[in-house]
């Protein structure tokens, strides 16, 4: 099945790409639950949300990308720093698009890659959540993210992340396109976490890789201090009803989990189901999901109905 | 290569090594027991998605750096330059700690450790001792790959054989777990590793020189496999 081109974002010449930033600092105010607040500003196409105040005093901060989608060439950049025992959860307001690049420009057929770069610097105690909704790559899209993350003690970062790769909800497949994602994630100068997926071409097909199935998932947790066997095993029994490959493990100090399958739903559910499991182990309130979340049902397993195999709400 | 070389090198190679490689499956067992490694075209497959975009080929691209950053250090401690050495281990720690954070499940980032470990142990008892330390106990902090390049230069051989052995190596020891656990027959076993040759050769002399962080893993379903091993039932095999 083929889908007609998507329309990207009007651009005036061909070549033309768009860098936005934005840059965070998170502060907390007096007293052990003292509210997070944040300064610093973004450039367009990125812009800063309201935020939110949460329990505990994290700050619920969503990031909105105005510009409807990157296409190749286009760069994004984040950086947020969190003093010491501050409280944030960073999402976003929307799915994110990455528009088909190859063949599309006689100025460079060959494409041209969209890149987001993230860096996340914790000070002692700091907490932050890392939740972005799903990533979209369409037919022919080239995607890099780096994201490089530095903590020192007792800080904890989680970062949850989706990709699905083509539109696949309406058939169409990734292609030619490549997704990479590099993820660094030192504490105190030492190595905790390194990944550099890329999937595309063969990887997309046999077991190996993606078995021709369209979402991955990867949640990590750089767990500010050691934890029981049971959180694993309650992550384990949380992905009760839920279709596709999903399995976890022990990073040196925090958990990895991974989903591989049809639906980016049931990668997020997973995904919440573990951020509640994480919530709890720090003895921190459940979370509240961000209001900017297109979950038509709630993710969490005891209140949850039935789950199809596929959303197109969420497919982009 | 000289001859002394090359019988050195064939016993690093050789099953007798005692670094207990016989006991790790790298996610095998898993997917026997799914169902999803059947027979011998569906495990050459699979050796072949790894030897061309798996983890494998990343440790072996770090083959090279981590025996310069080892050699720098050896001769550091032997020249008495404290401040040199000191650099040389750093960048040694750094990517050693790197390429056990490149693997996801903990069962295999124990592997990287105890086959490291045993490797220089042995090395040690043997007279080759990391560099700086007295005693015949080595640090024993360092992963497979950083002991596999220390085992290269305390036997002087060759990078590119270094690397095409680290790699028929990891082969062998699939191949091994596979007879096992398939189960797949000795001589379908052996024509596999025979049938592999080509390739081991083309990657090593591709992977020799190549920069291992500008390399990408597309193995998510090998790193699937390898966390949903601690969740087996029964298991034959450490990972």
């Amino acid at each position: 099945m083929t889908l007609p081109p998507p329309l990207p974002p009007v651009r005036a010449s061909d070549l033309a790409s768009w860098r936005g930033s934005a840059q965070l600092r998170f502060s907390r105010g007096d007293g052990p639950s003292g509210p997070t607040t944040h300064q610093g500003g973004a450039t367009a196409p990125l812009k800063i949300q309201k935020a939110f105040a949460r329990a505990e005093g994290r700050c619920e901060l969503p990031l909105l990308h105005t510009a409807g989608g990157l296409v190749g060439g286009d760069e994004l950049a984040i950086q947020a720093e969190l003093a010491a025992g501050s409280r944030a959860l960073v999402t976003s307001v929307a799915a994110q698009k990455i528009y088909g690049s190859i063949g599309r420009s006689r100025l460079a057929p060959q494409g041209r890659w969209a890149r987001q770069d993230l860096g996340f610097r914790l000070a002692e105690g700091a907490d932050l959540e890392w939740l972005p909704q799903e990533l979209v790559v369409f037919a022919g899209g080239l995607f890099e993210q780096a994201c490089r993350v530095e903590l020192a003690a007792g800080a904890s970062w989680l970062g949850a992340e989706v990709v699905r790769l083509g539109r696949s909800a309406d058939g169409e497949q990734l292609g030619s396109g490549r997704w990479r994602s590099l993820l660094e994630i030192r504490r105190e100068g030492r190595w905790a976490v390194a990944d550099r997926l890329e999937l595309g071409g063969e990887s997309l097909e046999g077991g190996h890789g993606l078995a021709g199935l369209p979402v991955f998932g990867s949640l990590v947790w750089a767990a500010p201090r050691p934890f029981a066997d049971e959180l694993l095993e309650h992550c384990r029994a949380d992905r009760a009803g839920l279709p596709g490959e999903m399995a976890c493990g022990r990073l040196d100090q925090g958990l990895v989990a991974r989903y591989r399958g049809p639906s980016s739903q049931a990668a997020r559910f997973w995904f919440t189901r573990i951020w509640v499991r994480i919530r709890a182990e720090g003895g921190l309130a459940p979370p509240e999901l961000p209001r900017v979340w297109p979950f038509q049902e709630s993710p969490l397993l005891d209140l949850s109905g039935p789950l199809t195999p596929d959303h197109a709400s969420l497919s982009g | 290569m000289a001859s002394e070389t090359r019988l050195h090198l064939l016993q690093l190679v050789s099953p007798a090594l005692p670094v207990g490689a016989f006991s790790y499956s790298e996610g095998l067992e898993v997917l026997v027991q799914d169902g999803q490694l059947a027979g011998p075209d569906a495990l050459r497959a699979w050796l072949e998605a790894e030897l061309a975009r798996g983890a494998i080929t990343i440790e072996a691209a770090s083959l090279n750096p981590l025996q310069a950053a080892l050699g720098r250090w050896r001769d550091a401690v032997a020249q008495g330059d404290p401040a040199a050495a000191a650099c040389s281990e750093a960048v040694l720690i750094d990517l050693d700690g790197w390429l056990l954070a490149l693997r996801e499940a903990p069962e295999l980032r124990a592997q990287q450790r105890q086959m490291g470990r045993s490797l220089l142990q042995l090395l040690a008892e043997l007279g080759w001792p990391l560099p700086g330390s007295d005693e015949a106990v080595p640090i024993s902090r360092l992963g497979w790959p950083a002991a596999w390049a220390w085992a290269g230069l305390c036997l002087e051989i060759g990078l590119q054989e270094l690397v095409e052995a680290y790699l028929y190596g990891w082969v062998a020891n699939q191949v091994s777990a596979a007879v096992r656990l398939i189960p797949l027959g000795p001589t379908q076993g052996q024509r596999l590793q025979l049938g592999l040759a080509t390739l081991l050769a083309r990657r090593a002399s591709e992977l020799v020189d190549a920069d291992p962080h500008q390399l990408w893993s597309g193995g998510v379903g090998a790193g699937l496999a390898q966390l949903r091993h601690a969740e087996l039932y029964s298991r034959l095999f450490r990972s």
